[in-house]
């Protein structure tokens, strides 16, 4: 019989770490509770909150962590969905993910700042929908270039 | 007139060159050109691009001209002569413009653009200090217009800046009044954003193609707004109004521009479904020209979206988040359907 090696738990497992995770939502006066996280991310830990950027009233985010990849929040939101920088499941591409550290969020950079991630993210898209303006960076991410119109 | 074609009339307002500039612009480019006129073997000179077409915004950056070169005296140079490129005859002509330019403008400079001479003058009026690009244009043995350099490529193209005056400033004049007025709305709208999506010339072009006889300001604008996004959003390219040159090319992906087109277009038809409602006109008017007509609500959004769009960090009261003030840096959004 082979022994399976062991690995860390992730870090969400340890209340340790969830618990002030939570705390610094509650300070922010977000209104945090946890809630089962979606299929896909089963056995994750998945968080809800109610954030209100300028220009856009109330929305519901659902901040996931899964275990495959711990590090890595999914955000949902309620409301529109029609966004350039949204992925298939509907979740928000705040970062490209393999730009430097100092341009995605991080753990370390606690949830406050991933809210804030989240709000910007909801502003721009929601000034994008009115104007087609994308108030920020980019990643390029479409292979279609001008030069394949058709006359 | 309605509340739309009224507050039209204020962006314009806002958008409208200044006479001191642009009338300094106008000098610089015929003393380029009278200058040039005494180039070997020069057979003309012309004006171009917005000075010409009479479509120049707020502030005025350049003036374009171009040299039409006889091709019997330069045997060597075009495709369709011996194939020299066109570097050597542009660092002649830029030879003889630094020196002479400097009589009238001591601090004026000579060095290249994509098409030739770029005349900076170092004088600056009302803090606009107009450039002037001298295209330096070969005769065609077949076909219409000029061949025109490529710098970047070091290749002549074919081109036909003359034919495009011409066309530009054709047509009855009441068309021709709307037709500039919707140019330079268009081109205002365009350069909003951090990364114009068309060049001024495009936009320019598609005015020339959609803005018709009779109409509005304020409706031509909306028509060239919703036939253009429809052009993109069934891949069609937009040709060469002289029908010389390859159709022209967008600075973004064709997606892009045409979502932008589209949204446009459909904030102009709400403000003239409202037209009687100067608040309604004013929301759907920002939703266009944001940097140039308030939001009625003022509700944050386009603050917010100011913030953002200064691509620094931002602190999270500002993004409406409470507790302990943190900071937000900027991130690349990535990803899409």
């Amino acid at each position: 019989m082979t022994r399976l090696s062991w690995r860390e738990p992730v870090w969400f497992a340890r209340p340790a770490h969830r618990l002030p995770f939570i705390a610094a939502l509650t300070a922010a006066a977000v209104g945090p509770r946890c809630v089962r996280a979606p299929r896909p991310y089963r056995g994750g830990f998945a968080l809800r909150c109610t954030i209100t950027p300028p220009g856009i009233g109330a929305c519901t985010v659902t901040i996931v962590f899964g275990k495959g990849s711990p590090e890595v929040p999914r955000v949902f939101v309620d409301g529109p969905t029609d966004s350039p920088h949204r992925y298939v499941d509907g979740s928000l591409c705040m970062w490209y993910p393999y730009d430097p550290p100092e341009r995605r969020w991080q753990r370390s950079d606690g949830p406050v700042v991933l809210l804030g991630h989240i709000a910007a993210h909801l502003i721009r898209e929601h000034w994008w929908r009115r104007t087609g303006e994308w108030a920020g960076d980019e990643a390029a991410h479409r292979t279609q270039t001008p030069q394949q119109e058709t006359r | 007139m309605g509340h739309t074609d009224d507050q039209l009339v204020a962006v314009r307002a806002q958008i409208d060159a200044h006479d001191a500039p642009l009338k300094e612009a106008r000098f610089r480019l015929q003393l380029v050109r009278d200058i040039v006129e005494g180039f070997t073997g020069a057979l003309r000179t012309y004006r171009s691009g917005s000075l010409a077409h009479h479509t120049m915004n707020h502030p005025v950056t350049d003036g374009d001209g171009g040299l039409v070169l006889d091709r019997r005296y330069y045997p060597g140079l075009g495709p369709e002569g011996g194939g020299e490129p066109p570097t050597e005859v542009c660092a002649q002509l830029c030879a003889l413009l630094g020196p002479e330019v400097r009589r009238t403008y001591p601090q004026a400079r000579c060095s290249t653009s994509k098409r030739g001479p770029k005349l900076t003058f170092g004088a600056p009026i009302e803090d606009q200090d107009p450039t002037v690009d001298m295209v330096v244009a070969l005769t065609r043995r077949d076909g219409a217009g000029l061949w025109i350099p490529n710098l970047h490529t070091d290749r002549w193209e074919a081109s036909d800046p003359e034919g495009h005056v011409e066309l530009f400033n054709a047509g009855p004049a009441s068309l021709r009044q709307t037709r500039r007025s919707v140019i330079r709305l268009a081109k205002a709208w365009n350069k909003q954003f951090t990364e114009p999506g068309m060049a001024s010339f495009h936009l320019s072009t598609l005015a020339l193609e959609f803005v018709e006889p009779g109409g509005s300001v304020a409706r031509a604008l909306h028509t060239l707004f919703e036939r253009s996004a429809t052009r993109l959003e069934r891949g069609q390219a937009t040709p060469d109004p002289a029908g010389v040159s390859a159709p022209l090319k967008l600075l973004l992906a064709r997606a892009t521009v045409a979502a932008r087109l589209r949204k446009a277009a459909d904030a102009l038809a709400d403000a003239l479904a409202h037209d009687d409602d100067p608040i309604a006109v004013q929301a759907a008017l920002h939703r266009v020209f944001w940097k140039y007509v308030e939001d009625p609500h003022n509700n944050g959004l386009a603050q917010a979206a100011a913030l953002l769009r200064s691509r620094r960090p931002v602190s999270t009261a500002a993004l409406g988040i409470g507790g302990p003030a943190a900071v937000v840096a900027t991130t690349r959004a990535y990803g899409g359907r």
